[in-house]
């Protein structure tokens, strides 16, 4: 029951955080310098857009009015028409998406991956010269802008992996197989980017964890059946220490969002990022507003369901 | 209100700095790499000022006797245009870390002192503002207000104050039962006075450890706006200097060094900023326990025939 | 005489230093023989060393630390073999009782997997077997077989100190030691645990060592006394004739100490003094600062363990020592 309630308060909040998103996109459109019409008028914009323009945005409406038919249409999906290819955002933005989710699995999976590694060896040997090492080089990484990065790596793998976009338009073989690693291989560049700039937290919060569990008296009680040392690390230790860590990737999502928005525009993955970066450049108004709203909503929503899914995972929440 | 007050810290923050220093050294390597981005962004103007922008030569000439960092896409000299985007990107950083922490400690302040529903209120902002994803937050605003290098700053600042008002409301909450506060309190002193002259002295270096965090953080921002294309386009700084030349063809023609020096002092900037943070971390040793972890360093043992 | 279960010679035991690089000695020159059958209580102050002796036998000790002398357990000697040389009896033959503390148990595992884990690997193979043995087991400490599906968190100490008891058990060990088993309890429960311990270690033949800072408790649960001060033992003597035969001033220190239940004595009697740091103890014998009847021998010569009467006691004065009437 308590597990239903707190999960029924957090959606409420999600709920409002969007709404406060959407709120704010139509203020800023509103507040923008001109009329929100100039503002919207584009220079080769045709008078069949501007009045499509004018009629959605209901520029003649009170503007309460206008606020009310805003939330309505966004909530029903309509997010507007692009102003440089006149398609609805929506169909853009969602196939953007659906491009994004592969890169952004693999990264965090590589980071996670790689976080695992560097912060079990960190807290094992803790103050000592691997410690130092593997977290000095994390801590390093994560100090890296990932676009520079993104181009460092191009820079010095151009001639073994693909630099750009996310598949050969040349490719002789359409087989599902011949075309599934197409994609990969210009998958792995940005993937590694992003894992290499973001897992630098995990690191850090998976090494304190761990120390903790070691330390605790019922890694004791553990070692003292008899059981192997592996064994008795594996279960116990990492067990409870990986509980924070999990936790820390629905707080960090934000942040990733923006590594992978630099991160697409580099390698220029036609993902959610790189519809920002394009729409940006021909201020495509309608594009970059709904993209904010659906990187938002996507954050939210992966954050909440990360949170519920540790608490559930962990026995001591679970009953009062 | 007779005798001093006496707040804990107030005298010896010298001596206390020393001492630090000395536990950590990696704190004060870290302090002298920013003091020296500091300094170079203080004198960029009299060392590369005018002539930075020039055009000395081909464009992406490689690096050579005469231009250490070689030429950039518009063939000027790159280490010029690094010592001049030093002082920008330095500058915006400051100037925005200045802006989130008046935010942040403000709204911490307000929150962790007033309570009831002024810190629902706050707390829920904040939460907000943590919510929802910074990067494209920053991208719409800086889109429709304009590109312009205080637009810039007032931007980052708006957004990355959020961690301030945590840390500053739970420190506050402390130090509003001390003993001193509560005197003040009883003697009738104005709200307003105690904030001021009692609390803020005590979250001082809070706000200080913190505020380093963000200069990082505020770096990496500046650099992210001016790489998507929503920064100042007439100001160069080490994010644009990136975007240049990734926009202008330094991959396809191989100049690294166009690239790679304003990516290394930000980095540089970063793990400074960190390694400073981490010399006020008063983190507790972590307690030996009971016995047999971790097994790093091994057990001696030796029989002795008894 | 049948041979000892386990037979410890002068031991010493370093344990990496907190504040500061290096080692602590923290048990010094241990001795011990366990008999069958035999319990042996280990009674001190916090600190003194009785975990890190008991942890010591089975090689549970902190990275760094370092372990000497020589450790017999059913004639084979275990320190010529390294680290798992005293791993070896971790689960076979010897088993640690936890404390009931929340601490000593993994809160995110439940009580069967714990059980389970603690059963030897040929019992842990087969599910069914597993899991019954379990049930047994839990049988065994008074509790109901639903136990198994909870976690520590929803236990209360007594129960949590008899589930330890029964992760003890499941490797059917030989010796067992208690560290501080029943600290954390109150003294009505903290008696029916004892009760229960007593009752199964009769049964199943079970010798233990049972570390305690109360020194009834001890009494009245095992046959030999042996006091603890400052990382050595000052004093063995039998628990049935502690009270009379005690030598060693801090032990009858410590049995003044001991409240009686209808007996004022006005006052609450306690030991002057607070035990010294170990890393910091100088010549002679480390009781001398607190002991009242120290002399200048006390403070240059450290006393060794010598048979006067019923007991053996680490003192200069022991055999002088008038019949007590503190």
């Amino acid at each position: 029951m308590l597990a239903v309630r707190y999960a029924l308060v957090r959606l409420l909040g999600a709920v409002a955080v969007i709404w406060g998103a959407t709120s704010f996109n139509f203020l800023l459109f509103r507040l923008a310098p001109g009329d929100a019409a100039n503002v919207a008028i584009v220079a080769n914009a045709s008078p069949e857009l501007q009045r499509q323009l004018r009629a959605q945005f209901g520029l003649d409406d009170p503007l309460w009015l206008q606020y009310l038919k805003y939330l309505g249409q966004t909530a029903r999906g309509n997010l507007g028409v692009s102003f440089s290819n006149q398609e609805p955002v929506s169909h853009i933005l969602r196939a953007a998406i659906l491009h994004t989710l592969p890169l952004a699995l693999a990264g965090v999976v590589l980071a996670l991956l790689l976080a695992l590694i560097s912060g079990l060896v960190s807290a094992w040997w803790h103050g000592r010269l691997a410690d130092h090492m593997f977290r000095g080089s994390a801590l390093v990484l994560y100090a890296l802008p990932a676009q520079w990065l993104g181009i460092l790596m191009i820079f010095a793998f151009s001639s073994w992996l693909p630099s750009g976009g996310m598949s050969d338009p040349f490719l002789l073989d359409t087989s599902w197989w011949a075309h599934a690693t197409d994609v990969a291989r210009h998958l792995v560049l940005p993937a590694v980017t992003l894992a290499l700039t973001t897992y630098g937290a995990f690191t850090v919060v998976l090494r304190s964890s761990m120390i903790s569990a070691l330390s605790e008296e019922y890694m004791v009680t553990a070692l003292a059946k008899g059981l192997p040392t592996r064994v008795v690390v594996r279960r116990h230790a990492l067990r409870n220490a990986l509980l924070p860590t999990v936790n820390l990737i629905g707080l960090t999502l934000g942040t990733m969002v923006g590594g992978v928005i630099l991160i697409e525009s580099v390698f220029s993955w036609p993902g959610i990022g790189q519809a920002v970066y394009s729409a940006v450049s021909r201020r495509d108004y309608p594009v970059l507003q709904g993209a904010f709203l659906l990187l938002t909503l996507s954050v939210i929503s992966s954050s909440l369901v990360v949170d519920v899914v540790c608490r559930a995972l962990d026995p001591r929440t679970r009953r009062a | 209100m007779t005798g001093q007050v006496r707040h804990p810290g107030a005298r010896g923050r010298l001596g206390r700095l020393v001492r630090v220093a000395g536990r950590r050294p990696s704190a004060t390597v870290g302090a002298a790499v920013l003091f020296g981005f500091g300094l170079l962004a203080l004198l960029a103007s009299p060392l590369a000022g005018a002539s930075a922008d020039a055009q000395v030569g081909p464009v992406f000439a490689p690096p050579s006797g005469a231009h250490l960092l070689g030429l950039d896409d518009q063939g000027a000299d790159v280490l010029k245009q690094l010592v001049v985007g030093t002082r920008v990107s330095i500058l915006v950083a400051t100037a925005a870390t200045l802006v989130a922490s008046v935010i942040g400690g403000a709204v911490g302040l307000l929150a962790g002192y007033l309570g009831g529903w002024v810190e629902r209120a706050l707390m829920a902002l904040t939460d907000y503002f943590i919510l929802v994803p910074a990067l494209p937050l920053m991208i719409v605003v800086a889109q429709v207000w304009g590109p312009d290098l205080w637009h810039s700053v007032l931007i980052i600042g708006m957004l990355l104050w959020t961690p301030m008002a945590r840390v500053t409301r739970a420190e506050v909450k402390v130090v509003r039962t001390r003993g001193y506060v509560l005197r003040a309190v009883a003697m009738g002193a104005s709200r307003r006075r105690i904030i001021w002259k009692h609390v803020l002295p005590q979250v001082r270096g809070l706000l200080a450890a913190n505020a380093v965090l963000i200069i990082a953080a505020a770096v990496f921002a500046e650099a992210a706006l001016a790489f998507l294309g929503v920064g100042d386009p007439e100001t160069v700084s080490w994010g644009a200097m990136i975007q240049h030349a990734s926009e202008r063809g330094a991959i396809s023609q191989d100049a690294w060094w166009a690239v790679i020096p304003p990516g290394v002092c930000i980095a540089l900037v970063v793990v400074a900023c960190n390694l400073v943070s981490l010399a006020f971390d008063v983190t507790a040793r972590h307690r030996h326990g009971r016995g047999a972890m971790p097994p790093g360093r091994s057990v001696e043992v030796e029989y002795v025939h008894g | 005489m049948a041979e000892p279960l386990i037979s410890v010679r002068d031991v010493n035991i370093w344990v990496p230093s907190i504040h500061q690089r290096g080692r602590t000695l923290i048990v010094r020159h241990l001795e011990l023989d366990i008999f069958p059958g035999e319990r042996l209580g280990l009674v001190g102050e916090s600190g003194c060393g009785k975990s890190t002796s008991l942890l010591g036998i089975l090689g549970l000790l902190p990275g760094g630390s370092r372990i000497s002398g020589s450790i017999r357990f059913q004639g084979r000697e275990l320190l010529t073999q390294g680290l798992p040389g005293l791993a070896s009896l971790r689960g076979a033959g010897v088993a640690l009782v936890p404390q009931s503390a929340m601490s000593a148990m993994n809160p995110v595992l439940t009580v069967r997997r714990q059980i389970i884990e603690a059963l030897p690997p040929g019992e842990r193979r087969d599910r069914g077997q597993a899991r019954r043995r379990c049930m047994e087991l839990l049988d065994q400490v008074a509790l109901p077989a639903d136990v198994q599906r909870r976690y520590p968190h929803e236990l209360s100490g007594g129960m949590r100190q008899r589930v330890g008891i029964a992760m003890a058990l499941a490797s059917r060990p030989r010796l067992l030691l208690a560290d501080e088993a029943t600290t954390a309890l109150d003294t009505v429960v903290q008696a029916r645990v004892m009760e229960l311990l007593d009752r199964l270690c009769a049964e199943l033949g079970l010798a233990v060592i049972f570390s305690t800072h109360d020194l009834a408790l001890a009494a009245n649960f095992c046959s030999t006394i042996a006091v603890m001060y400052a990382g050595s033992i000052v004093e063995r003597v039998p628990a049935r004739r502690l009270a009379a035969a005690a030598e060693h001033p801090y032990t009858r220190m410590l049995i003044a100490a001991v409240p009686e239940p209808g007996v004022d004595r006005g006052a609450v009697v306690s030991i002057p003094g607070t035990p010294p740091r170990l890393g910091e103890l100088g010549a002679g014998c480390s009781f001398a600062p607190r002991c009242p009847n120290a002399t200048a021998v006390c403070q240059r010569d450290e006393p060794v363990l010598q048979q006067v009467g019923a007991a053996m006691a680490a003192c200069h004065h022991a055999s002088s020592q008038e019949p007590s009437n503190v």
